[in-house]
């Protein structure tokens, strides 16, 4: 059983590694984008942080895509943006009938 | 097929349009579409399909017409208060177009019954208005390989993405339903009524440009828009190889019904969680 966890770990970094290709600098200035608009901010900074920032009103219901790709939510703290990414937050839009205080106050 | 006189004049503005032509609107009147949700979304889609003259439109909804519906159901109208949804869509569909065969199902799309019901139809069209069944439809289309539109609505917002088989689907932008108790209880979100023509319009569109094969789909993408600011985004995505239904390993290979939040004005009055919209 715990090997089994070590390799999904690993596939994990892997993963981000790949899809992170810019370095993890200490902490710089990087122009980042979310839902289409500009963001100025000091990285690294996780996904977890960002959604913070944004001041997400129901995080656990926000979806991330990073550069196009979905980001699992157990992803959240140890996926860090970096210059020039781009970050879209999806939220559930059911109908008239569902309600969630999605809105990202501005 | 042949075109009436009639149906010549009918169809002239569809047509005229070269990407179109006759042979466009033989396919139109060929298709055969499923609408699920005779509500806001179902409305104009319903409507849209009728005029276009597509052959044969599935509608299926349990409810029966409320007042507060009338708002933005624009199929629906005061008469038709406490009738069944699908009989007064069906009603208007035939009086815009008697040229559409309508089949009505007044029940409720299930794990049980879904595979069932979409296998007749070319195209389905996702018009309700709560996650279980919008990841229901998800997964039953993706399992079938059947083309459909996602759509949803809130307040002034509105999203949607068509799928085909390959393309992204509902499930790779967002992974699974959100659990009922994390939707603070009921419809106190409210829905501007123009929001839903804006976007079941949108879903109309799309089939028929699947229908007709004509333009670019929004496969890979979703649409969303915001009312207040008229701001439009495309948000591109992809087939994600974790997606539960339609990923390298789905861990959904069967259908479910997710558990439905309570949903009504009394259980909201007695929880006074949230104050009351101005």
């Amino acid at each position: 059983m715990k090997f089994k966890t070590d390799i999904r770990t690993e596939t994990k970094r892997k993963r981000f590694s790949i899809q992170n290709k810019n370095k993890i600098n200490s902490n710089k200035m990087s122009k980042i984008s979310v839902n289409g608009k500009a963001q100025e901010l000091e990285t690294p900074i996780s996904i977890a942080e960002l959604i913070k920032l944004n001041n997400v009103a129901q995080p656990s219901m926000v979806s991330i895509q990073l550069n196009g790709q979905f980001v699992n939510r157990d992803d959240f703290a140890d996926t860090h943006v970096s210059d020039g990414d781009e970050l879209d937050f999806l939220y559930f839009m059911g109908g008239g009938q569902s309600s969630y205080q999605l809105t990202v106050k501005d | 097929m042949d075109f009436t006189e009639e149906q010549i004049q009918r169809y002239s503005r569809h047509i005229l349009l070269q990407d179109v032509g006759v042979e466009g609107q033989e396919k139109i009147n060929n298709g055969k579409v499923l609408i699920v949700g005779a509500g806001g979304l179902g409305a104009p889609i319903a409507l849209y399909l009728a005029a276009a003259g597509v052959g044969t439109i599935g509608i299926i909804d349990g409810d029966v017409v409320d007042l507060s519906n009338l708002q933005r159901q624009v199929i629906h109208f005061t008469p038709d208060v406490n009738k069944p949804k699908v009989i007064s869509a069906k009603e208007k569909i035939n009086l815009i177009n008697p040229d559409v065969k309508v089949i009505t199902y007044q029940k409720l799309l299930t794990a049980e019954n879904v595979l069932e019901i979409i296998q007749d139809y070319d195209f389905v069209v996702d018009g309700t208005d709560n996650f279980p069944v919008k990841f229901l439809i998800n997964d039953a289309c993706v399992i079938a390989k059947k083309p459909f539109s996602h759509g949803g609505i809130l307040r002034f917002d509105g999203q949607t993405l068509t799928y085909v088989p390959g393309s992204a689907c509902y499930r790779c932008l967002f992974h699974s339903p959100p659990p009922p108790n994390a939707v603070p209880t009921c419809s106190q979100a409210g829905v501007l009524g123009a929001i839903a023509g804006m976007l079941g319009t949108i879903q109309a569109a799309e089939v028929l440009k699947y229908l007709t094969g004509v333009g670019d789909l929004l496969t890979n993408r979703l649409l969303t828009f915001n009312a207040k600011t008229m701001e439009f985004r495309t948000i591109k995505s992809k087939p994600d190889y974790n997606c539960p239904v339609c990923g390298d390993r789905p861990t959904v290979t069967g259908l479910v019904d997710y558990e439905q939040a309570v949903c009504d004005i009394e259980s909201h009055k007695k929880t006074n969680k949230m104050t009351p919209n101005p």
